[in-house]
């Protein structure tokens, strides 16, 4: 009886905590410095760079990110570009800003009462620093391919940054975001030139000085990177950064990883292997540990071939006018697209392959994202008998009376000749779980539409080789991940211009003038009205639906946990660790 | 003694350009890593370009190969003597992506020790690998130490007792190790261990600690007994089998008889003549003990999450890092040329009646 | 690991001489019946017999024996425990597994192919072994030392990276995985060989048959090759479980024969998945491969041990 008291005691508190979660009411109970490090694990490779200038893999981006000032903060629950401190934001250095009439020159207002850990004052010229080093083309980085349009970043004073873009773009404030930020002061010392910047430099992992919630301490390749925390951090969400330290740990084996985190050696997993997400699920219940998922933002798909595979093209010519592809003989043909869609079972996949995490869509866009249309594209049904209808129409028929041998096109098929079957060759990369069983499920059902599906399974490598070459049927694959406020960067999958033989990501060679037209126009559209880009992203998203020049096998929920005596852990929609100063664990 | 270390060394000069070609030729094959590196949304014809130059992987195969093994510095010479190279022997290579060739003398090339940069960490293999090493060597050292000793001594006892209990009962076991897969072993010793039992950590190489390396190694014992139990378990069973045997047939040898007959006690004769002159076979099996031990640190490190070569390797493989590959399989053959050379020595030092012919 | 070592060590035993040169009808009958005396290699050989039976017989036996279709997947039977009221009922004796396939017919299934990777592996492998061995012990000269170089070269690689390496190169299907694995590890054999080739090639009887007019190929064909039959059925044995296990391994990184094509090793690899939900999957592929190859090395001691005439008591 007592027990229950204390259990509904426990409850009515937890529930008064979600109320005033909002609010950000935080409980202090341990001093700043003194709460138990957080220990995340890793299962790719090593950080390769601690320079935020050079950072290509997520490791390092994740953990120079609290080293170094972001130039505008994220909001956390839409991600969307916000004055620093807004909505709980913290750690950036733009607190306002202004659009010029035309839309191209935005002018950026920044903090001062930051400083780097040497003393120098964080300032404009910092932000410059960057952009010419990136801007240089002396320095090795995959940044500024990403900062598109920005035309100059200049300081104008200590405290003012003027962004010139090339043409107004609404995404433009979502770009200048991306700027990353350097103590210029110590940079120029250490690199006397852009060129000196490179990942074998000697203070590659030593970085000079740093600014944010974590400063470095030490990098142990292959075991971890610890860094301690610094008090100078300015926006701390309680009276200083609590946790000690936060250590990024190598487990390459994810079995070892959970059992890691159960044995409490391990704060945080944001990669689950689905069998263990049952037992992480019941603890989640329990309240033993946090359990938690936020939707993927990766594509899980299959990339159709709709090209001829025996002469591949480029989507356009030097001139920008389409080049003549052919046509595949089974897939080029948008009903046999669509009647594959319609024999795929999304709930069997879900419970064989998914483990319940996964939700079928019919968009492109993240469902996390502002532009997302379930309604003007919702997914597939699973529906035997349409497809079927379909594929009679397609003039695949079933010749034999054997539903399950595959259908043979007649006279009418579009482009195929009379008497070939309806065959083609899935390939999909080895030692992935997920992938192996969809593909393999995947496989079983189309058999029943009369569809022959045969699985070639390869080395991740030889597949994206395979795939450049333009070469395949169809190739499943996960490609991400995507910004979920800038949904124009389709265009860097399904646009003509990404048609390129040996390296573009529209390998499949779609090519649809009225799709990257609606796009274009909504990317750029006079005074950005989000209502009105809705409409035109919508309109897009239902194209591809109906055209499935790409099929989405589904959105999956990403997972994740946390040990339940993480103080002050509350994920929001679009950052798990927005407060993670605030974070408060016990020292055993 | 010396001439014949000397003349080892000259023999396995070829064995170690057999091992680049081998290792240079597999690479190669496996194809152009660019598309794998520069895999993300966003990445533009253009970006391939750049990073294929960068790495060098446009020439043919066998001008990267000498250029990896050689260095890049004698490829344009001064002839006139004017200090501007004016001899361009070979394709440059354009390491900082610049798009202007680099100067030659920027690669020293395998034989100066220099690996190059890895493809994916972009820092010098050499260092990559120094790093690792001491993980793989404590591993190592302390799997093939308790192997061997154990496997010796469970050798010699099922000799002098053979047929008896103990000899079946440890031929059985030794048998039972070597067919189960070593990665299952490992797995199944960490679930029982260190999950159910929590006797042993959950694998890595010393416990949480801020500090910028692992304490020294006998504070950390406990997250060595599993792995090294899984090496040893290998030689064990290997060691145990080749001891038995040849203790067998010392043993039936005429001057154990003599000895015998000379009233010497069972153990002594066990000990000093059996046991020493046994000892030739396992001082031969160094060579391809060390080639196992590479291997099984390929799977050992991965699964208790230990940071050694092996599982560089291994990651390097998959990742198609290139100069890593070649660097491991390098470190690898020379690790066994240096293995089969101290065990001939060894040899020698046990068997005086081995000439250095 | 100790399944990547050196082959030599396990025939170290054997030695030739001149009794047993042209192995007569006794030789064998005498290796056989001082193997009937031996339980643990009957054992073995009982048990492997089945094991081969029932997985060449695969398709038959699930076809008409078990009636499953070991690749129709049915997610809402997925992970049934084996031997519960529910598999027996349903018929998936050993359960299913993750996507609801009957394990029983997977299994046999699997065996098929690791089996068969493990025996036509292990004899191209010596095949490849025997005759470059032969070469080099017959001709010697140059060529000996060529082929010594090759053999130097790589047996100073681990043969694990090797595999590695080649196996992400390749596409690895069962076929060309078994071509991989013979290309990698015929170094034991012909170093085995070549020394017993140098040490039979000075034997008067090779010498008269020289004399008489023999090319060097009946030569070794028919006066070398079949003295080291007994030794070959010793290393075939070792050699068949060494190549189960090395499948295995492969397939642990991905890298062996790929799902849904079952093998034994992809089938455990893909087991570690399902630990806490499905432990049957791990136990019994990792058993069947324990079994098997436990089986074989004892059967290939015991013949080892009946093919010594120096063990004859």
């Amino acid at each position: 009886m007592r027990k229950f008291q204390y259990l509904s005691l426990a409850v009515a508190l937890v529930m008064l905590a979600a109320i005033f979660a909002p609010l950000a009411v935080f409980a202090q109970d341990i001093p700043p410095g003194e709460g138990a490090p957080i220990i995340e694990s890793n299962f790719g490779g090593d950080i390769t760079t601690l320079n935020p200038l050079l950072v290509a893999d997520g490791a390092s981006g994740d953990v120079t990110d609290f080293m170094f000032p972001d130039f505008i903060a994220g909001d956390p629950d839409t991600g969307l570009p916000v004055p620093n401190g807004e909505n709980g934001s913290s750690g950036a250095l733009v607190t306002d800003w202004e659009v010029s009439e035309d839309g191209t020159v935005y002018t950026f207002t920044l903090r001062d009462d930051w400083t780097w850990g040497d003393g120098t004052p964080i300032t404009a010229a910092d932000v410059q620093y960057a952009w010419d080093a990136l801007a240089s083309g002396d320095v090795d980085n995959i940044i500024f391919e990403q900062l598109v349009g920005i035309e100059s970043v200049v300081a104008d004073g200590p405290n003012t940054v003027v962004v010139t873009f090339e043409s107004a773009s609404c995404n433009a404030l979502n770009v200048a975001a991306g700027l990353p930020v350097v103590p210029a002061h110590a940079y120029q010392e250490l690199y006397p030139t852009f060129a000196d910047m490179t990942i074998d430099h000697p203070n590659n992992f030593d970085p000079p000085t740093t600014a944010g919630v974590f400063t470095f301490s030490n990098f142990r390749p292959g075991e971890q990177v610890t860094l301690l925390d610094d008090q100078n951090f300015p926006d701390p969400h309680l009276d200083g950064v609590i946790p000690q330290a936060w250590v990024l740990k190598q487990v390459a084996d994810q079995t070892v990883a959970v059992e890691q985190f159960l044995d409490g050696q391990i704060t945080l997993i944001d990669s689950i292997p689905i069998d263990r997400l049952e037992q992480l699920q019941e603890l989640g219940a329990q309240g033993e540990i946090n359990f938690d998922q936020a939707p993927s933002a990766s594509w899980f798909y299959f990339y159709f071939n709709l090209a001829d595979p025996t002469n591949p093209q480029d989507g356009v010519d030097e001139d920008g006018n389409p080049i003549d592809q052919g046509h595949h003989p089974i897939l080029g043909d948008v009903r046999v697209r669509q009647a594959i869609a319609m024999s795929i079972d999304h709930d069997a996949l879900n419970e064989g392959a998914f483990n319940g995490v996964s939700q079928p869509i019919g968009s492109y866009e993240l469902p996390q994202s502002w532009a997302y249309n379930g309604e003007a594209a919702p997914p597939w049904p699973f529906d035997l008998e349409a497809a079927a209808a379909l594929l009679d129409e397609a003039g695949f028929v079933d010749d034999d009376g054997d539903p399950e041998t595959p259908r043979v096109a007649t006279e009418d098929a579009l482009y195929a000749e009379p008497g070939t079957p309806l065959e083609f060759t899935l390939t999909a990369f080895s030692g992935n779980n997920e992938v192996d069983a969809s593909t393999v499920l995947i496989q079983d059902q189309l058999r029943r539409s009369g569809i022959q599906m045969n699985l070639d399974i390869i080395e991740f490598t030889s597949m994206i080789d395979l795939l450049f070459s333009q070469e395949f049927d169809a190739v499943v694959l996960f490609l991400g991940p995507f910004d979920p406020n800038d949904p124009g960067e389709v265009l860097g999958v399904l646009g003509a211009d990404a048609d390129t033989v040996g390296g573009g990501l529209n390998a499949g060679s779609y090519n649809n003038p009225e799709f990257e037209e609606l796009i274009r126009t909504a990317d750029s559209l006079p005074g950005c009205d989000q209502a009105e880009r809705f409409e035109l992203y919508s309109q897009a998203q239902a194209i591809i639906r109906n055209d499935l020049p790409i099929y989405l096998i589904g959105n999956r929920q990403v997972p994740f946990v946390a040990q339940g005596n993480v103080g002050n852990y509350d994920p929001r929609p679009r950052s798990l660790r927005w407060n993670i100063d605030a974070w408060s664990i016990p020292s055993s | 003694m010396r001439r014949y270390i000397i003349r080892r060394l000259i023999q396995a000069i070829p064995t170690f350009l057999g091992i680049t070609i081998l290792s240079y030729a597999l690479m190669t094959a496996s194809g152009n890593p660019v598309r794998t590196l520069s895999f993300r949304p966003g990445r533009t014809p253009d970006d391939m370009e750049r990073l294929a130059a960068r790495l060098g992987v446009n020439d043919p195969w066998p001008v990267q190969y000498v250029r990896w093994l050689l260095g890049d510095d004698w490829m344009r010479r001064d002839t006139d003597g004017d200090g501007i190279a004016d001899t361009a022997i070979i394709i440059e290579l354009d390491a900082d992506g610049d798009g202007e060739p680099d100067p030659p003398g920027t690669r020293r090339g395998v034989l100066r020790g220099d690996f190059g940069n890895s493809f994916v960490a972009g820092r010098p293999v050499i260092d990559i690998l120094t790093e690792r090493f001491p993980a793989t060597l404590e591993l190592s050292i302390a799997g093939i130490t308790l192997g061997a000793l154990i496997g010796i001594a469970i050798g010699i006892i099922a000799a002098v007792t053979r047929g008896g209990m103990f000899d079946n009962v440890s031929r059985v076991i030794a048998v039972a190790f070597d067919a189960i897969p070593s990665f299952w072993l490992s797995i199944m010793l960490l679930l029982i261990f260190s999950v159910q039992l929590n006797i042993f950590p959950i694998g890595d190489r010393c416990g949480f600690t801020l500090e910028p390396s692992c304490p020294p190694i006998y504070q950390r014992l406990e997250y060595m007994v599993l792995p090294v139990f899984v090496f040893a378990t290998g030689f064990i069973a290997a060691y145990s089998r080749i001891m038995r045997a040849s203790m067998l047939d010392i043993l039936n040898k005429d001057y154990i008889l003599t000895a015998r007959a000379k009233g010497l006690t069972n153990r002594s004769i066990w000990f000093r003549h059996g046991a020493r002159n046994a000892m030739i076979p396992i001082a031969t099996f160094l060579g391809p003990a060390i080639t196992s031990l590479l291997a099984g640190a390929v799977i050992i490190e991965r699964i208790f999450n230990y940071p050694g070569v092996g599982s560089t390797a291994l990651n390097a493989a998959l990742q198609r890092d290139f100069p890593v590959v070649m660097a491991t399989t390098i470190y690898a053959g020379l690790a066994t040329i240096i293995g089969y050379l101290i065990s001939d020595m060894l040899y020698a030092a046990i068997d005086p009646r081995i000439r250095f012919e | 690991m100790a399944s990547h070592t050196n082959p030599k060590s396990n025939i170290a035993r054997i030695h030739l001489d001149e009794r047993e040169l042209y192995h007569s009808e006794g030789f064998w009958m005498r290796g056989f019946r001082r193997l009937r005396r031996d339980p643990l290699s009957m054992i073995s050989l009982s048990v492997l017999t089945v094991l081969v039976v029932i997985t060449v017989f695969a398709p038959l036996i699930n076809n008409y024996i078990l009636k499953v279709d070991p690749n129709l997947t049915d997610p809402s039977i997925r992970l049934m425990r084996p031997f519960s009221a529910e598999s027996i009922e349903t018929g998936h004796l050993l359960g299913t597994d993750d996507l609801g396939r009957d394990y029983l017919g997977r299994l046999l299934q699997g065996g098929r192919i690791s089996l068969a990777i493990g025996f036509f592996g292990a004899v191209i492998t010596l095949a490849i072994g025997v005759s470059i061995g032969m070469v080099a012990g017959y001709f010697g000269g140059p060529v000996d030392d060529a082929i010594n170089w090759a053999i130097t070269t790589l047996d100073s690689i681990p043969s694990l990276y090797l595999l590695i390496l080649i196996t992400v190169i390749l596409r690895p299907s069962a076929q060309s995985l078994i071509l991989v694995l013979a290309l990698v590890g015929w170094t034991g054999g012909t170093r085995l060989m070549r020394g017993q080739t140098i040490a039979l090639r000075h034997q008067e009887y090779i010498i008269s048959a020289e004399a008489l007019g023999a090319t060097p190929w009946r030569i070794m064909f028919v006066h070398i090759f079949p003295n080291l039959l007994s030794i070959l059925t010793v290393v075939l044995t070792r050699g068949i479980g060494n190549l189960i296990l090395v499948e295995s391994v492969l397939s642990f990184f991905s890298l062996g024969v790929l799902p849904p094509t079952p093998t034994w090793g992809n089938m455990l690899t893909n087991a570690q998945d399902f630990f806490r939900t499905g432990p049957h999957m791990a136990t019994i592929s990792g058993l069947m491969i324990f079994i098997t190859v436990l089986c074989l090395y004892v059967l290939g001691d015991g013949l080892r041990d009946a093919f010594d005439p120096e063990l004859v008591d």
